[in-house]
C-alpha cells in the first residue's frame, strides 16, 4: 500500500546555490506512529525504486508507522544527472541530504520528544553517506542503520583509467573490484554511466575514512553472512563504541551483499532498532 | 472455490529468470493483495514480490536456491468463484425493496 | 418432466447419457464452458484479447482457455480494440472464426470503424464470397460500480447497423446456449453479456447437441426456441420487455406487482436484432398493455423500436400506449450514481402504474 506518497518538489531549495536536481519522495503511512522521519540512502548504482521499494522497505516501514523519505543520489534513478564534478562529492551529497531531510520536516532531536530527529537507514554506498551524516549532524540524527557497510570504501580503490579504456577500446580491466563494479553499473540500462564514474571519481577525491568522524549516536550494522564486506563491521563497531555509541550487529545467515536487502530479518531489526 | 495461478511476471530489464530466496508466505495461509509474498533475487538486484491478489495460497513453484523462468508457475491461490473482476464490484443480491403501490380498476373488456 | 427423464430416475444401473445433465453455473462458469466447448468442436475458432490469454480475462470467462488449447488458440492482445477488430476481419477472412472479446463495452467505441465499416459489411460488399463468422464479446450494461467506459449500452448503436445481430442473455443457461449458437453462425453476432449478471447461479442444461434440442430432451421448456425471445414468466394484465441485466429486475417488479393483484407477463427480448417481433405480438396481444425496460439513455434507444413493433401489431388492442422505463439522457454516472441511473423497481412500477391508468378520450 502506497499510502500518501508525494514528492518536495514544492519545497525544493538550492544548496551552495546550485539546484541538486535530486528525486525526492515522502512516503506517509496509514497509521503515523508519532515517531521521526526515516531517511533512506540507497547504494552505488542503484536507486530508491531498486533498494528501497521493489525491496518491500518503504511499505515494511510504512506499516509500522513511519513516515519514509527517499532519495534517489546523483545520476540514479529518476535524479538530474549534473556535468560539474561537484555534485557528486560525497560532502556536496551530505549537505543536499541535510537540506532534503529539513524540507521533508525533520527537526533537530529534543528531549523527551519522540517526533523530532531523523532515523537513518544506508544501504552499501548509502551506509557510509550516513556514517558521515550521522558523525557530522548529531543535533539531527537520532539512529542509525547500516546495511552491507564497509571499513573501506571499494569505490575509492576502483581503476578509473582502466574503467575508462574498457569503455573506449574493450581493453579488459585487471582490478577485479573494478570490474565487478563497472560490470554491475552497466547492467541497468537507465544507468547513466559517465554519472557514475563521476561519482566515483569524486568519491576518489574524498575517500572513506570511518576513524576521521563517527558517529556517537546509537547504531546497527547489518550484512549477508556470505559478504565479504562483513568482516570489516568489527572494526566500524569498534570506532563507533570507542566513542561512546551503542552498536549492534546483526549477520544474516546465507545471504550475500546483494540479497541481503530483502532479507525479513535485516527489516523486522530495523524497524525493532529505530522503533524507539 | 475456483484456482488462479500467477506466473513469474516479466521483471523489467529484460530480466528472464529469477532465484527463490524465501518465501514469505506459505499452502494454507491466506493473504491479502500487496503483500509480500516472495524474496526474488535475480541478476541485477533483489526485490519482495507483491501478492497480486487476495486469496488462500494453495501452491507455491520452487522452493529457496531454485530458479524460475519468466512465466513459468509461481504461486496457486484459491479464491471464491464470485471474485470480481480488476474492476468494480460484485453486486449482492438484495431482496427487493418497493416503494410504490400499484392501484388499478382492470377491467376486462 | 418429460417421460424420458422421468423414466430415468427410476432406471437401475448407470445412468445413460441419453439426457444432458442439468448443472448450478454461474453466467461466468456458463460462458467459459461454452467457449472451452466451442474450442474442442470447432478447429477453426480462436479467442483473443486484452487479458484473454495468460490471465484469463478480467472476468475469467476464458479461465483456462490457453492453458488447455494453447496460445495459438486462445492469446492475449495489445490495448487496441481497433487491432482486435480488425485482425478478427482478416481472420474471418481466412477462414478462422474468431470470438474477439473487447474487454469494456465502453472500450468498443475506439473499433467502431472496424465493426461497422469493415465487420458489418464485407459480407455485402463482397457479394457472399467473405463472410464474417465473428463471435464479438463484449461485457455490457452497468450494475458493478465501475469506473467511467465500464458500464455503457449499446445495443442500439450495434443494432442500428445493417449486416450485424445483436443479442444479450439474461441467464446462464441462455449465456451458454446463445453463444454455442452465436459462435457457429456464419453472420457476425454482437454478443452484450450483462456484467452485472456474471455471478448469478442458476440451471444450465449443458449439451453437445444442437442449441434448443438439449432442452427439449430434457424436458425443460425454455418458453421459446433460441433464435427468438421467451418469456420469461406469464402474465394476463401487463407485458414487461427486457434483456440482459434488466430482465431479472423485471422479474422481482413481477412478483412486487402480484402483491397488488397485477399479474406481470415479462418477455426477455434476448435478441436485439433482428427482433422477434412475433413474440412481442403474441405476449401484448394477450395483456394489451407493455412497457419497455432498458439502462440505455431513452432517446432513440432501443424501447423505441420495441414499442413501435408492439403498436403496429396490435394496434387495434392496445389500452395505453406503450411506456419506456429507461436510463436518463446522460453520459453514464459513476459508481455511486448507478442506482439513480439504472431503472430501479419503483421507477418500473410507476412506468406499470401509468400504463394501468390510462384511459382514452
Amino acid at each position: 500500500m502506497m499510502t500518501g506518497r508525494h514528492t518536495v518538489e514544492q519545497q525544493r531549495h538550492t544548496v551552495e546555490g546550485t539546484d541538486p536536481g535530486l528525486f525526492v519522495e515522502v512516503h506517509e503511512p496509514a497509521t503515523d506512529a508519532g515517531l521521526r522521519p526515516v531517511l533512506l540512502i540507497h547504494g552505488f548504482s542503484s536507486s530508491s525504486k531498486l533498494n528501497w521499494a521493489d525491496s518491500g522497505w518503504i511499505t515494511a516501514l510504512q506499516d509500522a508507522g513511519r513516515r519514509v523519505i527517499t532519495v534517489d543520489l546523483p545520476g540514479h534513478g529518476r535524479s538530474h544527472s549534473p556535468e560539474d564534478l561537484d555534485s557528486y562529492t560525497p560532502s556536496r551529497i551530505r549537505a543536499d541530504l541535510l537540506q532534503i531531510a529539513t524540507d521533508a520536516g525533520a527537526r533537530p532531536l529534543r528531549d523527551g520528544d519522540p517526533s523530532t530527529g531523523l532515523d537513518i537507514v544506508g544501504y552499501s554506498l548509502g551506509s557510509r553517506l550516513a556514517w558521515e551524516f550521522g558523525a557530522t549532524q548529531p543535533d539531527l540524527v537520532h539512529r542509525i542503520v547500516l546495511g552491507g557497510p564497509s571499513s573501506a570504501d571499494p569505490l575509492a580503490a576502483f581503476d578509473l583509467v582502466a574503467a575508462q579504456r574498457y569503455l573506449a577500446d574493450g581493453t579488459p580491466i585487471g582490478d577485479e573490484s573494478t570490474a565487478g563494479l563497472l560490470k554491475m553499473a552497466q547492467l541497468l540500462p537507465s544507468n547513466d554511466l559517465f554519472a557514475l564514474l563521476s561519482l566515483i571519481e569524486a568519491i576518489k577525491g574524498e575517500p572513506f575514512d570511518p576513524d576521521e568522524a563517527a558517529p556517537h549516536v546509537p547504531i546497527l550494522l547489518v550484512a549477508g553472512e556470505k559478504d565479504d564486506r562483513a568482516a570489516t563491521m568489527p572494526e566500524l563497531a569498534h570506532l563507533a563504541g570507542k566513542r561512546g555509541a551503542l552498536v549492534e550487529t546483526l549477520v544474516v545467515p546465507g545471504r550475500t551483499h546483494t540479497n541481503v536487502i530483502t532479507s525479513r530479518a535485516f527489516k523486522e531489526a530495523a524497524i525493532e532498532f529505530l522503533g524507539v | 472455490m475456483a484456482e488462479i495461478s500467477f506466473p513469474l511476471p516479466d521483471l523489467g530489464e529484460g530480466l528472464i529468470e529469477a532465484t527463490v530466496l524465501d518465501w514469505l508466505v506459505s499452502p494454507g495461509q491466506q493473504v491479502e493483495r500487496n503483500q509480500p509474498i516472495v524474496e526474488l533475487e535475480t541478476s541485477k538486484s533483489a526485490l519482495e514480490l507483491p501478492s497480486p491478489q487476495a486469496g488462500k495460497v494453495v501452491r507455491i513453484h520452487g522452493a529457496a536456491g531454485e530458479t524460475i523462468n519468466v512465466g513459468e508457475p509461481l504461486i496457486v491461490f484459491e479464491v471464491p468463484d464470485d471474485t470480481a473482476g480488476i474492476v468494480g464490484t460484485v453486486p449482492k443480491d438484495e431482496a427487493p425493496k418497493r416503494r410504490v403501490r400499484l392501484s388499478a380498476v382492470l377491467d376486462e373488456d | 418432466m418429460s417421460e424420458a427423464a422421468t423414466a430415468l430416475s427410476f432406471a437401475p444401473g448407470p445412468v445413460t447419457m441419453e439426457t444432458e445433465p442439468v448443472l448450478h453455473l454461474s453466467m461466468q462458469q456458463a460462458l467459459n464452458r461454452a467457449l472451452d466447448e466451442i474450442l474442442a468442436d470447432h478447429p477453426k475458432t480462436v479467442i483473443f484479447g486484452e487479458d484473454c490469454g495468460r490471465l484469463g480475462g478480467v472476468f475469467r470467462i476464458t479461465d483456462g482457455l490457453q492453458a488447455k488449447h494453447g496460445e495459438e488458440r486462445v492469446f492475449d492482445t495489445p490495448l487496441a480494440e481497433s487491432a482486435i477488430l480488425g485482425m478478427s476481419v482478416g481472420l474471418a477472412m481466412a477462414g478462422f472464426h474468431p470470438i474477439p472479446e473487447v474487454q469494456f463495452d465502453g472500450f468498443a467505441y475506439p473499433a467502431i470503424n472496424q465493426i461497422v465499416c469493415q465487420i458489418a459489411r464485407m459480407n455485402y460488399r463482397s457479394r457472399g464470397t467473405l463472410p464474417m463468422p465473428i463471435t464479438l464479446r463484449v461485457p455490457s450494461f452497468g450494475g458493478i460500480r465501475a469506473p467511467e467506459h465500464h458500464g455503457e449500452s449499446l445495443e442500439a448503436l450495434f443494432a442500428h447497423v445493417p449486416g450485424l445481430k445483436v443479442v444479450s442473455p439474461s441467464t446462464p443457461h441462455d449465456a451458454y446456449h446463445l453463444l454455442k449458437y452465436a459462435a457457429t453462425r456464419p453472420d457476425p453476432v454482437i454478443f452484450m453479456e450483462p456484467k452485472s449478471r456474471y455471478w448469478q447461479k442458476g440451471p444450465v442444461v449443458v449439451s453437445t447437441a444442437t442449441p434448443g434440442q438439449a432442452m427439449l430432451d430434457a424436458g425443460m421448456d425454455d418458453g421459446g426456441s433460441l433464435t427468438g425471445a421467451r418469456v420469461a414468466r406469464e402474465g394476463r394484465h401487463l407485458t414487461l420487455v427486457a434483456w440482459g441485466a434488466m430482465v431479472a429486475r423485471c422479474l422481482q417488479v413481477a412478483e412486487l406487482a402480484a402483491e397488488d393483484g397485477i399479474d406481470v407477463e415479462v418477455v426477455d427480448l434476448r435478441w436485439l436484432k433482428p427482433i422477434d417481433a412475433e413474440a412481442l405480438a403474441r405476449s401484448v396481444g394477450k395483456t394489451r398493455r407493455a412497457v419497455v425496460v432498458h439502462e440505455a439513455p431513452l432517446t432513440s434507444g432501443l424501447g423505441a423500436e420495441v414499442a413501435q413493433l408492439i403498436t403496429q401489431h396490435c394496434f387495434q388492442t392496445l389500452k395505453a400506449p406503450v411506456e419506456r422505463v429507461t436510463g436518463f439522457d446522460v453520459p453514464y454516472p459513476s459508481g455511486d450514481l448507478e442506482d439513480e441511473y439504472i431503472p430501479n423497481i419503483d421507477r418500473i412500477l410507476f412506468g406499470i402504474q401509468r400504463v394501468l391508468e390510462y384511459r382514452r378520450g
